[in-house]
C-alpha cells in the first residue's frame, strides 16, 4: 500500500510525496513534528491524502486516523491514572476500541514489546525512560495501528537502550507488516535506522530517496544545513582530499579495515 | 590542589545511590555522564537542594541545610530543560525581571544586560515574544537568566539533548566563555559524550559507583567499559582508539581534517 499526498498544505507547509507503507520512514528538517501529524491525520490539511486507492474526506477520517499511531517525545503523564494497566484502560475507553478480552489483550501488547506480565501492575511514574516509551508503544499497539509515527523516539536513550528500541521497531515492521515513521535531527540515527528519507526546509519536501542513498549528497546536504553522518562525512573528506578509495560504509569497523588496506 | 566547591558525601537515596562520594572542584566544568536511569537528574536535583537528603550534600564545607534558600538560589542556578517557566512576555522584560532581585547598581545590572544579549546574540530578538521561540531560543533564554545573575555553579541536565550540533556548539562556546572569564563551576550532566570532551573533568556514574573519572580525553579512551554500560563514544574518539589498536596513529585526534591529513600524508 502506498500513502500519496499530494500538494497537502497547512500554514505554510506544501508537502506532496508518496510513501511506500511496510517500510521504516524518517522525516527530518525544521518542524517536522506537523508533518508526521499531518500525514497521520492527527492535523487535518488542505488538499489530498490516500492511504493506498481510499481518498480521505471527511467523512472516513477517523475511519483512517484510527489506524494510524502517534507517539509523542514523552508519555504524557494523567494525573489520576497510576498503573500500566489503569492506562491501558483509559487508552481502550478513549479511542472506544472494541476489544473482546481486554486482559489478553493488554497482556499481548506487552509481549510484542518485550515486557513482562507484571509491568500492568507497575505504576508510570516509576518507570524509566526507556520503559515509558515502550509503554507508549504498548498503549498504541492496543488499537492494532497499521501505521506508527513516532516523535524523536530515540531522543532520550543511551546506545544500549537506542538499539533496543529500534529492533522492536524492526520487529514490529518485520513480523507485523507496520509502517514505521519518524522524525528526528539526528542523521547518525536517520543513517542507522531509516530506510526512506525525506528531508524538509522552509515546510517543504527538498529531497526525498533511499537513506543510503540520500547521504552520499553530501555536498547538497550541507549547503542545505543538513547534518552528514560522521562516518559518510570521514569518508568524504578522505576521498574528496586525498583520492583514497576506501567505500562508504555503516559500521566503523569496516570503515578500519579499508583504511588498514589503504593507507 | 583546589578545594571542592560542592560535594555529595556517603549518600544514599532509594535504589539509586548507595554509599555514594562525589567532589567538584572550585571554578571546573567537570561533565557527568551514565547510562539510562544511573541517577544524573536526581543527582543535580539532590545538588541544588530541590531533593533534601540530611547531612550529605556540602556546599564551601558547609551542609547545604544550613544556608538560606534566597542564598542558595542566587548562588547555584539549576536549569532541567522540562521544567522551564516564564512570568514575561518578551525576552527583554524576563531578563531585565531576574536582574530585579539581584543587589547591584542600576549601571551594572545594565552592563550585565548588555552583556547578555552581545553574547547569546539576542539584539534582534529582545522584543520577540517567549512563547514564538523554539525549544533551543527557550533553553538559551534560560541559560541567559542564570548567567546574568553571575552564581557561583550552574547546575545543567542534559540540556543539549534535544539540540543539533551546531546548536550544542553555540551552548558550548557560550558555557566556555562564562566558565573561564568569569570563573563560574559548572557541572553538567549529559547523555551525549561529545558534550564532555571541552569540559575540564569527567565522571561516568554506572548503578551508584562513580566507574570512570579524570580529563575526558583519558575517560573517553575506555571504550570497552563505555561500551559494556550502553554509553556510545564520539565519532572521532571511537575511530581513534580503533586506529590506535592497529598503530595507524598515536594520538586521539578529534579533527576530521586533521586525522585525513594524519593518515594519508
Amino acid at each position: 500500500m502506498e500513502i500519496k499526498i499530494k500538494k497537502l498544505c497547512y500554514q505554510d507547509y506544501n508537502i506532496t510525496t508518496t510513501l511506500n507503507t511496510k517500510n521504516i520512514i524518517g522525516i527530518t528538517g525544521e518542524e517536522t513534528s506537523q508533518i508526521l501529524k499531518l500525514i497521520s491525520l492527527y492535523l487535518i490539511g488542505k488538499g489530498n491524502i490516500f492511504y493506498g486507492e481510499d481518498k480521505i474526506k471527511k467523512e472516513n477520517h477517523s475511519k483512517f486516523q484510527r489506524k494510524n499511531a502517534y507517539i509523542e517525545k514523552e508519555m504524557t503523564i494523567i494525573p489520576y491514572l497510576n498503573t500500566v494497566k489503569e492506562y491501558m484502560i483509559n487508552f481502550i475507553k478513549q479511542n472506544q476500541l472494541k476489544i473482546k478480552n481486554p486482559d489478553k489483550k493488554m497482556q499481548d501488547s506487552l509481549k510484542i514489546i518485550g515486557l513482562e506480565q507484571n509491568y500492568l501492575k507497575r505504576n508510570v511514574v516509576e518507570l524509566s525512560t526507556s520503559e515509558r516509551k515502550k509503554i507508549q508503544i504498548a498503549l498504541n499497539l492496543l488499537k492494532n495501528p497499521e501505521n506508527i509515527f513516532l516523535e524523536d523516539p530515540f531522543l532520550y536513550l543511551d546506545m544500549k537502550e537506542e538499539k533496543k528500541l529500534f529492533f522492536l521497531l524492526n520487529r514490529l515492521k518485520e513480523k507485523y507488516h507496520k509502517t514505521i515513521i519518524f522524525n528526528t535531527n539526528n542523521a547518525n540515527q536517520l543513517y542507522k535506522y531509516s530506510e526512506y528519507l525525506l528531508l524538509i526546509k522552509n515546510k517543504q519536501i527538498i529531497l526525498e530517496g533511499p537513506t543510503k542513498e540520500i547521504y552520499l549528497k553530501v555536498d547538497y546536504l550541507t549547503k542545505k544545513g543538513f547534518e552528514i553522518p560522521e562516518i559518510i562525512k570521514f569518508t568524504y573528506l578522505a576521498k574528496k582530499r586525498k583520492k583514497v578509495k576506501i567505500d562508504y560504509h555503516e559500521d566503523i569497523r569496516d570503515i578500519i579495515k579499508d583504511i588498514y588496506k589503504h593507507v | 590542589m583546589t578545594e571542592s566547591i560542592i560535594e555529595i558525601d556517603n549518600l544514599s537515596f532509594y535504589s539509586i545511590f548507595k554509599e555514594f562520594t562525589i567532589k567538584f572542584k572550585k571554578n571546573t566544568f567537570t561533565t557527568i555522564s551514565g547510562p539510562n536511569n544511573c541517577g544524573k537528574t536526581t543527582l543535580i536535583r539532590i545538588l541544588d537542594g530541590q531533593i533534601k537528603t540530611k547531612n550529605t550534600v556540602k556546599y564551601n564545607q558547609k551542609n547545604l541545610e544550613e544556608y538560606q534558600i534566597t542564598t542558595l538560589s542566587e548562588k547555584i542556578q539549576t536549569i532541567i530543560p522540562t521544567e522551564i517557566t516564564w512570568i514575561n512576555e518578551t525576552i527583554e522584560q524576563e531578563l531585565y525581571y531576574h536582574l530585579e532581585n539581584v543587589e547591584l547598581e542600576q549601571t551594572v545590572k545594565k552592563e550585565r544586560y548588555k552583556e547578555i544579549i552581545k553574547q547569546f546574540k539576542w539584539t534582534t530578538y529582545q522584543n520577540k515574544k517567549i512563547k514564538q521561540l523554539n525549544s533551543f531560543q527557550k533553553i538559551k533564554l534560560q541559560l541567559s537568566l542564570s548567567l546574568i545573575k553571575k552564581p557561583e555553579i550552574l547546575l545543567l541536565d542534559d540540556i543539549c539533548n534535544t539540540m543539533t550540533k551546531k546548536q550544542t556548539k553555540e551552548i558550548m562556546d557560550i558555557l566556555t566563555y562564562y566558565h573561564q572569564k568569569e570563573q563560574i563551576t559548572i557541572i553538567m550532566t549529559t547523555s551525549n559524550l561529545e558534550n564532555t570532551i571541552k569540559s575540564d573533568y569527567l565522571y561516568i556514574i554506572d548503578n551508584s559507583e562513580i566507574i570512570l573519572q579524570g580529563s575526558p580525553l583519558e575517560v573517553l579512551e575506555k571504550d570497552n567499559i563505555l561500551n559494556r554500560i550502553g554509553l556510545e563514544l564520539p565519532f572521532m574518539i571511537d575511530l581513534s582508539v580503533k586506529l590506535k589498536d592497529y598503530d595507524l596513529i598515536e594520538n586521539i585526534e578529534l579533527d576530521m581534517d586533521r586525522m585525513v591529513d594524519i593518515l594519508w600524508k
